[in-house]
């Protein structure tokens, strides 16, 4: 009664039928945010970029979560050589490191990183970052610098999206 | 069993989900991923494929999407503050974009996304090659940073290629 056994499926006795093995990729769990917060200012300590993280929960423990990370920032104060480091975290456990850096830089990126699924408890995913000085060669993430050919800072949307897949195929 | 089930919907028992089975169509039928942790790579001013970032690749189907997704991280290196590079991206031959990217003290971690029509179901590479400007000098390296921790530190990256064949 609950378990349809086939091989494959069909809408139209036209069309090429869908094997069942081709169905095994599927996504399990979404989770978004849009941030909205305005400039962020970092220091020289690494801290939680505000809206790139998520206290996420997997689904599955034999899943994989993929989080795509949407970030515009620009080089801010002191000197044009901004420099900053990021690293990326999931459930306590660094899986990777990057430096964001440049002259006069200005960008809007995106961001993303798969990994393993850590079982079925909550843990934290997302970036942390800080800047090589404080208000010194520095990136602020959710702004820019020169907008319309003047010097103005405007404000920027982030936006990350978690996807937890089973890859199945 | 039945070998095929013909059938509009599927449905579960509390009949909380519905399913048209035409929207199972679009789906991911081959997925490849390969990271890559053998830390900094120093390019030359010849063209070569990236390490980490290419992949011989066999398509299921010859009317697919192959959808190829990099991460693949960068920092100035060499005698100038000034980074140049040079990319192709090709899949079985063709070259389907190439650009440059440059700045002053350039570090990023950058994602390269990129989809490609099947080439049929024979084996082909697909991936990045790249060059620098000019070797050991307006250069950047793969997997690595320029700068750490408020100094001129250099740190390994870690590097992830995906690949998704897509039946449409």
């Amino acid at each position: 009664m609950s378990t349809l056994i086939t091989d494959t499926l069909s809408f139209d006795p036209g069309r090429e039928p869908i094997p069942l093995t081709e169905l095994g990729y599927r996504v399990v769990k979404e989770a978004r945010a849009t941030y909205d917060g305005g400039q962020w200012n970092p220091d020289t300590n690494y801290n939680w970029v505000p809206g790139m993280f998520n206290d996420y929960t997997p689904l599955l423990a034999n899943s994989r979560i993929r989080m795509t990370c949407m970030i515009p920032y620009a080089r801010n104060s002191g000197a044009a050589h901004c420099i900053s480091h990021w690293i990326f975290y999931a459930n306590g456990v660094e899986i990777g490191r990057h430096g964001v850096s440049g002259s006069h830089h200005e960008d809007q990126r995106v961001y993303v990183w798969d990994v393993a699924s850590w079982g079925t408890a909550s843990g934290r995913i997302g970036y942390q970052m800080r800047a090589y000085a404080n208000d010194n060669h520095e990136v602020r993430p959710y702004t820019t610098q020169y907008w319309d050919g003047g010097g103005s800072a405007q404000t920027c949307r982030g936006q990350y999206v978690i996807q937890e897949y089973l890859p199945g195929v | 069993m039945p070998k095929n089930v013909q059938i509009a919907t599927l449905q579960n028992v509390a009949q909380s989900v519905t399913i048209p089975v035409i929207e199972l169509k679009t789906r991911v039928i081959q997925y490849i991923r390969q990271e890559y942790t053998a830390g900094e790579w120093n390019p030359d001013n010849t063209y070569n494929w990236v390490p980490g970032a290419f992949y011989d690749f066999t398509p299921r189907r010859a009317d697919s999407v192959i959808f190829y997704t990099m991460r693949l991280p960068v920092g100035r290196a060499g005698s100038s503050a000034h980074a140049i590079g040079n990319w192709y991206f090709y899949a079985n031959n063709i070259i389907y974009y190439r650009w440059e990217d440059s700045m002053d003290h350039y570090e990023n971690g950058n994602v390269w996304q990129f989809q490609v029509p099947s080439w049929g179901t024979s084996l082909g590479r697909i991936g990045l090659q790249h060059r620098a400007h000019s070797n050991e000098g307006n250069e950047m390296r793969m997997y690595s940073t320029e700068y750490w921790n408020g100094s001129g530190s250099r740190q390994n990256c870690f590097g992830q290629l995906i690949i998704e064949e897509i039946a449409l």
